[in-house]
């Protein structure tokens, strides 16, 4: 909560200090290098054998000196002293070229240094395996991915800092000038998805915008370009937007007005390709409608046995079923009937393919829930039209009945549902998973004293911060109110914990605006996994239970569950 | 003296370049141009300016003693603070490389959380 007293927040895990992502970072790098180890040692091996039957190749005698070389310098950096000390050795007892006895080289001190270092090697890529989700984890975490690079452009050295931290926080990686010219110079080296910039400069009370302006003109593609102005005046405003400006913000700045611009126009997590299941049972004839679906961009799946339809659409989110109507076992028309009957398969559009002369039928399969009906033969660009116009108003619907209007996020009833789906992929897979509940802490108290649009900013502010830092295909919901939960797939309890406790610490850190003055906010979290846990009502409990846990033991902490 | 910000880093295994550009960039906060040899590192520096040179010495086409050694020839980076990273440590070899004019010789391993205030100091050793 406000200024809360820092004794509170104190758990005794790692994670506390900022410093740790690039400490995450760089146990992610050594278990990245370690993987690679054996490899590495390979190599050197076969450079081993290639250079005793050639002692007198300088080419091939350089190259073992370099590969011993790296190998002693980076495995030592990495702090793998063993695996360092061997190939040092072995480095070491290389004579120096030309060898003055040409020829001979020290065998057998060579030998048994290489074949430790082999059997050293071995145990230590062994030891590391199972940390992919964590690398993973961690690059989301720390490495921004291209696209996310901000320039930020104004003359007042403190505000550029501050505003600086505040957009790290949400993830972005941001870049600072103070002067129009470092600004220029530096867009010649790197393109950023977006520039913000100031409007007044020394030089002239409109320098930003003629700079954006002037560079635009000698572009193809205008910058992405957000302004940030002590001006409030029309004629500033009306410039911005000749200047292609597509966001005009005053100062004092609201820190998450900016991020929600910057969301939008980079285009953080991008769209999903169009998901299309085709129920044929004709091979033939699926196989070429999925070629001309996949031409336009979309991913298809086809079943050639319709009964087998269900166990499909448990693996596969698809956002529209093409179907044949005459099939043997069970018609079109029975199997939409069927799905009309599955909550869960209530809302996906349905559109026919047959021929099908008789309107009665036509009709009959409208009546039924089906969306549209096309008649063989039909023309590629009318199929692919009939498919896109439906699944776009179908992902509408669907983000507007799943969808928390506040912060984009799911709610809870397709929460719920996404975790069954992946508890039983996680299940079948045998992969772990987890789940956190989390839940701002004093949140009451937030609406009370800076008032609710205060308290509004804050949950945005969460989901954009969860937006940007974790991996797309992360689940992230708003549970309701304050409550907000993330179903981390393929990911052990131990690997959440990290997490979700930078996320913790990064929250912590975000200043909210009001007009009471600025604040800031924590969250507590409870996690629960999968294999502990063995079905959805336990890993809810569990992690309920590992929250309530956290609130009782003073808020701002992540408890994962003991189950 | 002027703030250190921009290096330029040549080191041709990217196993240490990912390292050197965590502990440099995400802990230093300084602006890293990395090159994998020292002919690229070469054929970089006028485009990218840079206050530092770091230089792994061994790598292949051109390795950092002589690149060091051609950069020198530029008029503009005849003082430039040259920094070499070695795996060896023999006395004799740091001498070497001291005597050619490099500032400091940083020996791997190095500790990638304390490797940008390493630097720090021999920038400001180079100023003071």
């Amino acid at each position: 909560m406000t200024n809360s007293d820092d004794s509170n927040n104190r758990t005794d895990s790692p994670g506390k200090d900022p410093k740790d992502a690039n400490q995450m970072t760089l146990s992610a790098l050594k278990q990245n290098y370690v993987r690679t180890i054996s490899a590495k040692v390979e190599v050197i091996n076969q450079t081993w054998e290639a250079l005793k039957l050639m002692p007198d190749d300088e080419v091939t005698y350089q190259l073992f000196h370099r590969e011993a070389h790296m190998l002693a310098g980076t495995a030592a950096t990495y702090g793998l002293l063993t695996i360092a000390g061997y190939a040092q050795n072995i480095e070491l007892a290389l004579p120096e070229w030309p060898p003055e006895d040409s020829g001979v080289l020290p065998l057998r001190q060579i030998e048994s240094q290489l074949q430790q270092l082999t059997e050293v090697a071995g145990r230590e890529a062994s030891a590391t395996q199972q940390t992919k989700t964590m690398l993973e984890h961690s690059q989301a975490l720390s490495h921004v991915g291209d696209g996310k690079l901000v320039y930020l452009v104004d003359d007042d050295a403190d505000f550029v800092s501050g505003l600086r931290i505040q957009l790290q926080a949400f993830g972005y990686e941001v870049d600072s000038f103070t002067e129009l010219a470092d600004f220029e110079a530096a867009l010649q080296l790197k393109e950023p998805a977006a520039v913000v910039m100031d409007v007044m400069f020394k030089s002239s009370p409109a320098a930003g915008i003629e700079h954006i302006s002037r560079l635009n003109a000698a572009r193809k593609h205008p910058l992405t370009t957000v302004f940030i102005s002590v001006r409030e005046d029309m004629l500033s405003r009306l410039s911005a937007v000749r200047a292609n400006g597509l966001g005009y913000f005053t100062k004092p700045l609201r820190v998450e007005h900016l991020v929600d611009a910057l969301e939008r126009l980079t285009h953080q997590r991008d769209e999903a390709p169009f998901s299309i299941v085709i129920v044929d049972d004709s091979k033939d004839q699926s196989a070429f409608t999925a070629g001309i679906l996949q031409q336009a961009g979309m991913q298809t799946q086809e079943v050639n046995t319709p009964l087998e339809l269900l166990n499909v659409l448990a693996e596969i989110p698809a956002d529209l079923i093409l179907m044949d109507l005459y099939m043997p076992d069970c018609s079109g028309l029975e199997l939409s009937k069927v799905l009309r009957q599955i909550d869960a398969y209530v809302n996906i559009p349905i559109v026919f393919l047959s021929v099908e002369l008789d309107l009665g039928k036509k009709l009959s399969a409208l009546s039924l829930g089906a969306d549209d009906f096309l008649s063989k033969p039909v023309e590629p660009w009318h199929l692919v039209s009939a498919v896109s116009s439906r699944v776009l108003r179908g992902r509408m619907i669907r983000k507007q009945s799943e969808t928390d209007g506040l912060t984009g996020l799911i709610n809870h009833s397709k929460c719920k549902q996404r975790l069954e789906i992946e508890l039983a992929r996680a299940q079948r897979q045998q992969t772990p998973l987890s789940f956190a509940m989390l839940d701002i802490d004093h949140f009451k108290h937030v609406n009370d004293r800076y008032g609710h649009p205060a308290g509004d900013r804050v949950l945005k502010s969460l989901a954009n911060l969860f937006k940007q830092r974790l991996r797309t295909y992360d689940i992230i919901g708003r549970y309701g109110g304050e409550e907000f939960v993330v179903i981390f797939v393929n990911t052990d309890a131990a690997s959440a914990w990290i997490i979700m406790d930078q996320l913790r610490i990064l929250f912590s850190g975000i200043e909210h605006y009001s007009e009471e003055g600025n604040f800031c906010c924590s969250f507590s979290c409870g996690i629960a996994s999968l294999p502990q846990c063995k079905d959805i009502a336990t890993l809810c409990d569990e992690a309920d239970k590992a929250l309530y846990q956290a609130k009782k033991e003073g808020r701002n902490r992540i408890v994962s569950s003991t189950c | 003296m002027n703030t250190l910000k921009r290096i330029l880093y040549a080191e041709d295994d990217p196993d240490i370049q990912q390292v050197t550009e965590l502990a440099l960039e995400a802990v230093g906060g300084f602006t890293l141009k990395t090159c994998s040899t020292g002919l690229e590192a070469v054929a970089e520096i006028e485009a990218f300016a840079p206050q530092l040179l770091l230089f792994d010495v061994m790598m292949p086409d051109m390795d950092g003693p002589s690149a060091l050694k051609r950069i020198r020839e530029i008029a503009a980076y005849r003082s430039i603070p040259a920094v070499f990273m070695t795996a060896k440590v023999q006395q004799e070899e740091i001498r070497q490389y001291l005597q050619m004019g490099a500032a400091d010789v940083i020996v791997k391993p190095f500790d990638p959380m304390t490797l940008a205030s390493q630097i720090q100091e021999i920038w400001e050793r180079c100023h003071s």
